[in-house]
């Protein structure tokens, strides 16, 4: 089947799974739902379709309009960035290992949102201090990673995975020392580090929207020359591939969108490592398929992720973050398994 | 078609190459010889523009290999690279696919052309019946005839091969070579190969560069280079019975290329164990 072709079918079906999957999310909570009347209610929002007279009462439609939806929206852009970041950065870096928190970005957000929360400046620029914080130094994280990473012009795929997990483990020790530190902190900062998306409004979600807008054609656009990188870097320069300028524009726009996912979210680990690989799995090695399904089956991750999260022990909710990595893990180990050529030999 | 002049290139505080001026031609097989760690990837890595010389330059189709964009200089100049390709999931045909990449734009839609050239490729070097086949279910010499493929869909003028058949065994190797050299002739093509292995070199190659401690020791047509060796024994070749004079390169067997000794190999002793030099040339002997 032409690429072309194989791109439209496989996105068409993987579009379809989320919004199935953002329906069943809206119709679950603690206030039940029939999936029927979820449907009804958001036809019901868009002009000239939806039915004149609403079965519904205002009650409902405010649960699912703001409460539901944002959170769920969110969720889904949440895991779009992810999925994206983590296809950019396998792409670029061929190690199975790699995912978008390889370069440190993630402990640089939590360093930066701790920060704030340990001086007690949550609010010092309204509700989006902390989003900025943690957004400014995760960027400044990687970009203290590249500077580590580089020698000669050049950036080697072993040294930049190495700079990043000593960041991690630095400013990992930072965090820890700064929820040592504080007392009645403890708690906010914590549930920071392990993720989630309560108490999170239809703000948040406009706010990463334009990132994630962005990211995507950017990423996309590399998606042959990556395919070139999975035969190795002197491969795809002798094919006319610019491979450092690939590495360095692909892995600052993954970064760019993770440090927006983090920056609202929270850090959710496993989400970039493990819905690239899964895609792998059932698509194949080419990139150009990898990168587009990625977005949407990152989408489709947190959204089932989330929904399990807010109810699986409701009343309490639990960390989305956790619930990434409980999954996340045990996956990801199955997938190595699954492996015949083993650990990095196959991963393009 | 490639000019070479004042070329050096360092690197730890030692000269790999050392004010190398050469000037090739277009058409032919070139052969670059020379003894381990003399420079001949180096050289190889210095024209295809991969790596930046530190002195003097080298110009590719008259023209400043460094200024060339990249792209357009992929469809001019292909590489064959020692290493095999990676065991990747990607198909045969998908990775010799990707030899069109400098003519492709993003979907690889609009390069009509070339996938009959793919195609035609693929049933040159015998790839047609694997061509759905991954790559991680190929062995390395397959794998290596897929490098080769694809870089005969790149359609260049220009092939460099840096010692392709270091990871082949001897029948491959040979195989490989007579690929490369029938594809090379039929197309008016130009190809410079690093080789390690003297015999394969001498009865490939229309032309020689002898490599030595980064500097170019020699430079002739193939037969020239070629001498018998020294009094049999003195030099570790003993017990082979020597022709009295050279045979010529399209009539004689291949075993009186074994027997044959390059007197640049000789010359390069002075710089290496000459025992070293004889065993390469035994153990294929041996071989073959």
């Amino acid at each position: 089947m032409k690429l072309p072709l194989r791109i439209a079918t496989w996105s068409g079906a993987a579009l379809l799974l989320l919004a199935l999957s953002v329906v069943w999310s809206l119709s679950v909570g603690s206030a039940g739902m029939p999936v029927a009347r979820v449907w009804s209610i958001l036809l019901h929002q868009l002009p000239f379709i939806g039915s004149a007279e609403p079965d519904w009462t205002p009650m409902e439609e405010a649960i699912i309009m703001q409460v539901r939806l944002s959170r769920v929206v969110l969720a889904m852009l949440v895991g779009a960035c992810l999925g994206m970041a983590g296809a950019g950065f396998q792409g670029v870096l061929r190690n199975p290992l790699a995912d978008p928190f390889t370069l440190g970005v993630a402990s640089g957000s939590s360093v930066g949102a701790a920060l704030v929360m340990t001086l007690g400046l949550q609010t010092a620029i309204g509700m989006w201090t902390v989003p900025a914080a943690a957004f400014l130094s995760g960027l400044l994280t990687v970009l203290a990673v590249f500077l580590l990473a580089r020698s000669n012009g050049q950036m080697a795929v072993e040294t930049l995975i190495l700079s990043g997990i000593i960041m991690q483990a630095f400013l990992g020790a930072f965090v820890s020392l700064m929820i040592s530190m504080s007392e009645d902190e403890v708690n906010q900062i914590l549930y920071w580090v392990l993720g989630s998306l309560s108490k999170r409004t239809w703000d948040h979600a406009l706010l990463i929207l334009p990132l994630a807008i962005a990211g995507l054609p950017v990423i996309a656009a590399f998606a042959s020359a990556m395919n070139l990188m999975a035969l190795g870097e002197r491969h795809a320069a002798h094919l006319g591939v610019h491979v450092e300028r690939t590495k360095l524009i692909v892995l600052l726009a993954s970064t760019l969108v993770t440090a927006a996912a983090v920056s609202v979210s929270g850090v959710i680990g496993f989400v970039g490592l493990v819905v690239p690989h899964l895609i792998r799995l059932i698509v194949g090695p080419d990139y150009r398929l990898i990168v587009p399904l990625s977005v949407i089956g990152g989408g489709i991750y947190v959204v089932w992720a989330d929904t399990l999260a807010r109810t699986a022990l409701s009343p309490k909710e639990i960390p989305l973050g956790v619930l990434t990595a409980l999954v996340g893990a045990p996956f990801f180990a199955w997938l190595l398994k699954r492996r015949k050529a083993g650990l990095g030999r196959e991963d393009a | 078609m490639i000019e070479a002049s004042g070329l050096s290139i360092a690197a730890g505080g030692r000269r790999i190459l050392d004010n190398i001026t050469f000037r090739l031609e277009s058409g032919g097989l070139y052969g670059v010889i020379g003894p381990n760690g003399a420079g001949k990837s180096t050289l190889l890595a210095a024209i295809s523009g991969v790596r930046r010389s530190d002195e003097g330059s080298v110009r590719l189709f008259g023209r400043s290999v460094a200024s060339w964009p990249r792209r357009a200089l992929a469809r001019r100049l292909a590489v064959l690279q020692q290493e095999p390709l990676p065991r990747t999931a990607f198909t045969v045909r998908e990775v010799v696919l990707m030899g069109r990449y400098p003519y492709q734009n993003w979907f690889g839609g609009s390069d009509g052309e070339g996938e009959a050239l793919v195609e035609r490729v693929l049933e040159t070097l015998g790839l047609k019946e694997h061509a759905e086949r991954r790559l991680d279910t190929l062995s390395g010499g397959e794998r290596q005839r897929v490098a080769l493929a694809k870089a005969m869909a790149q359609d260049p003028e220009l092939l460099l091969l840096d010692e392709p058949t270091t990871y082949l065994d001897i029948g491959y190797q040979i195989h490989l070579l007579d690929l490369v050299r029938e594809w090379q002739r039929s197309g008016g093509r130009t190809v410079v190969a690093v080789l390690h292995d003297l015999n394969l070199a001498a009865q490939y190659c229309d032309r020689l560069l002898v490599l030595r401690e980064g500097r170019l020791a020699a430079g002739r047509p193939a037969p020239a280079l070629l001498q018998p060796a020294g009094p049999p024994g003195a030099r570790g070749g003993g017990g082979v019975p020597r022709p009295a004079s050279l045979p010529s390169r399209r009539t004689s067997s291949r075993s009186q290329y074994c027997a044959a000794r390059f007197r640049s190999c000789s010359t390069a002793t002075t710089v290496r164990p000459p025992d070293r030099c004889h065993s390469r040339t035994r153990s294929s002997r041996w071989i073959w």
